[in-house]
């Protein structure tokens, strides 16, 4: 079974930063598990199509097979996007904590407002 | 051999970084799986995407998530001392281990989070005139003196168990500023 | 309430390994591998095609141009959406710092040295990454990336809010104007005086710089509203 480790580790990936998300109380790790999250997608991505002796697809070398250069222009745009996800997040996150001093998901009183 | 080395890294450091207490550390260990998720990228062939995630999740992404952590997690000490003329190591240690370490520990395991501490031996009035810091410790002789604002929970936190927190220093007044009454107490 | 939570907590987990098992059964041993139809038209003649020796850039700039479109809107929707939540609108003239409190910060004079040794080369570094997108790594996002990462270090020198954020942010709408309609004359209605080589790499080198001059805008406009406007 000839198998690639980069998309099992993708999925591993996701999973971490989906059960970060569910059990983290802390708005900023929520932020961050979703950024683990994105880059396990990512990762699974670009190793979707990977043989190992390919070349990275530029100039017009054809000695060896090009690597798929599809995912790879999918996927910076993706990057991109992720960055503006995560700055729309922080500064809601701003926001809430200067106007209602919400630090955390949950309902107790005694957990708001102290620190992160 | 280094497929398998670079997968276990990220595993490893993404645990860190969804799993980990303090939101610091968690901001370095992401930063730390960006640059073996870099290198990841680069061993797979697709050197564009390498490039764009060296650039954004390890530059960008991090100062934004230390802007965002040092304007609302940081609890702001100083410490002033006006009869030491320089702060050199000595005084510095001996500060350390009798005020600020386990002050350092007792914010860590109750709120989880670090102080930020400041030295400085100029006159208090006029540091509380011109700097807002949120809890300062006031060496003048044989007292210590705490000042805090009543409203502020953490330093409630830090009164109420401060025979725990700090056990070598006898004498402590504690003074708050909002109160303009002074209501003082002998530790 | 803690116990609560632990045992709440040890389901959520328990559920999480189980769908891991069952999505990496399922794609180790029913996932099946396609053809790529895709992938060999995009690798066959790019070069005579686009004029781009760099695959990536020739699938990000012509071939599916649409999607560097929405992109760029996209992340022109999220400074929007940074600028018009942050409610200290007002405050800003708080925050900038004076001359002279500006010179009793303790800044450090190591750091600053040091960073004004490397800031020539980080601008270098981004403008060719920026210029040279279409014939080797890199392209209009990445080099953005990096030049706003060079005026974040101007920051660390001389922390003071003189930007005009007004000005970056309409310019960036007009970056972004020229940037839909430079690909809608190029691509779809091929208004070019003649088709050569020389024409395609020049539409190239044009778009990479028109999006990492964007890119380089709109993530400056970030930066500087979190360090200024927000907080207390």
């Amino acid at each position: 079974m000839n198998f690639i480790f980069g998309e099992i580790a993708g999925i591993l990936i996701f999973f971490i930063g989906l059960c970060g998300l569910m059990i983290n109380k802390s708005i900023l790790k929520t932020i961050m598990s979703l950024t683990v999250m994105e880059s396990g997608i990512i990762l699974f991505f670009i190793t979707i199509n990977y043989t190992p002796d390919s070349v990275p697809p530029i100039g017009q070398a054809q000695e060896a097979a090009f690597a798929d250069p599809v995912p790879a222009a999918l996927m910076i745009t993706a990057i991109v996007i992720g960055i503006g996800i995560t700055a729309i997040g922080l500064t809601m996150f701003m926001h809430y904590k200067q106007k209602h001093g919400i630090t955390h998901w949950t309902r107790d009183r005694e957990q708001q407002g102290r620190g992160l | 051999m280094f497929q398998i080395f670079l997968m276990v890294g990220l595993l490893v450091f993404a645990c860190f970084a969804v799993f980990s207490e303090n939101i610091k550390r968690s901001v370095i260990y992401l930063g730390i799986f960006s640059l073996i998720m870099t290198l990841t990228y680069l061993h797979y062939n697709a050197p564009d995407v390498a490039l764009a995630e060296a650039a954004i999740g390890v530059g960008i992404s991090t100062i934004m998530y230390l802007v965002a952590t040092k304007k609302f997690s940081i609890y702001d000490i100083c410490y002033v001392n006006e009869d030491v003329e320089v702060f050199n190591d000595e005084s510095i240690n001996e500060i350390m281990s009798n005020v600020v370490r386990p002050l350092e520990k007792f914010l860590e395991r109750t709120e989880g989070f670090e102080p930020q501490l400041a030295y400085t031996n100029h006159p208090i009035e006029k540091i509380m005139q011109e700097d807002n810091h949120d809890f300062y410790v006031h060496r003048k002789g044989n007292l210590t003196y705490l000042y805090g604002n009543k409203s502020d929970r953490v330093f409630q936190d830090i009164v109420a168990n401060m025979d725990k927190v700090i056990k070598d220093i006898k004498d402590i007044r504690v003074i708050y500023m909002d109160e303009v009454g002074r209501s003082e107490r002998d530790e | 309430m803690k116990e609560t939570n632990r045992s709440i907590n040890i389901i959520r987990v328990i559920f999480m390994v189980v769908s891991v098992f069952i999505v990496l059964f399922f794609f180790l041993n029913y996932s099946e591998k396609m053809s790529r139809p895709l992938m060999d038209y995009f690798t066959a003649g790019f070069l005579a095609e686009t004029g781009a020796q760099n695959a990536v850039a020739a699938i990000y700039l012509d071939y599916r141009v649409f999607d560097t479109l929405l992109e760029a809107l996209m992340l022109l929707v999220s400074v929007m959406e940074v600028i018009n939540v942050s409610w200290a609108h007002k405050e800003a003239k708080q925050y900038s710092l004076e001359e002279e409190l500006f010179n009793r910060k303790d800044n450090s004079e190591i750091v600053i040295r040091m960073v004004g040794a490397i800031y020539p080369f980080v601008l270098l570094i981004g403008l060719y990454t920026i210029f040279n997108g279409h014939i080797s790594p890199g392209g209009g996002f990445q080099g953005g990336v990096i030049l706003a990462t060079a005026l974040i270090s101007r920051y660390l020198v001389y922390p003071n809010s003189d930007l005009d954020l007004e000005k970056l942010e309409n310019f960036e709408k007009l970056l972004f104007l020229a940037i839909v309609a430079i690909p809608v004359l190029y691509i779809f209605m091929q208004v070019e005086p003649f088709y050569s080589l020389i024409s395609r790499q020049f539409y190239m080198i044009l778009m990479n710089s028109l999006i990492g001059l964007k890119v380089f805008s709109g993530l400056s406009i970030i930066f500087y509203r979190f360090v200024f406007y927000e907080g207390r």
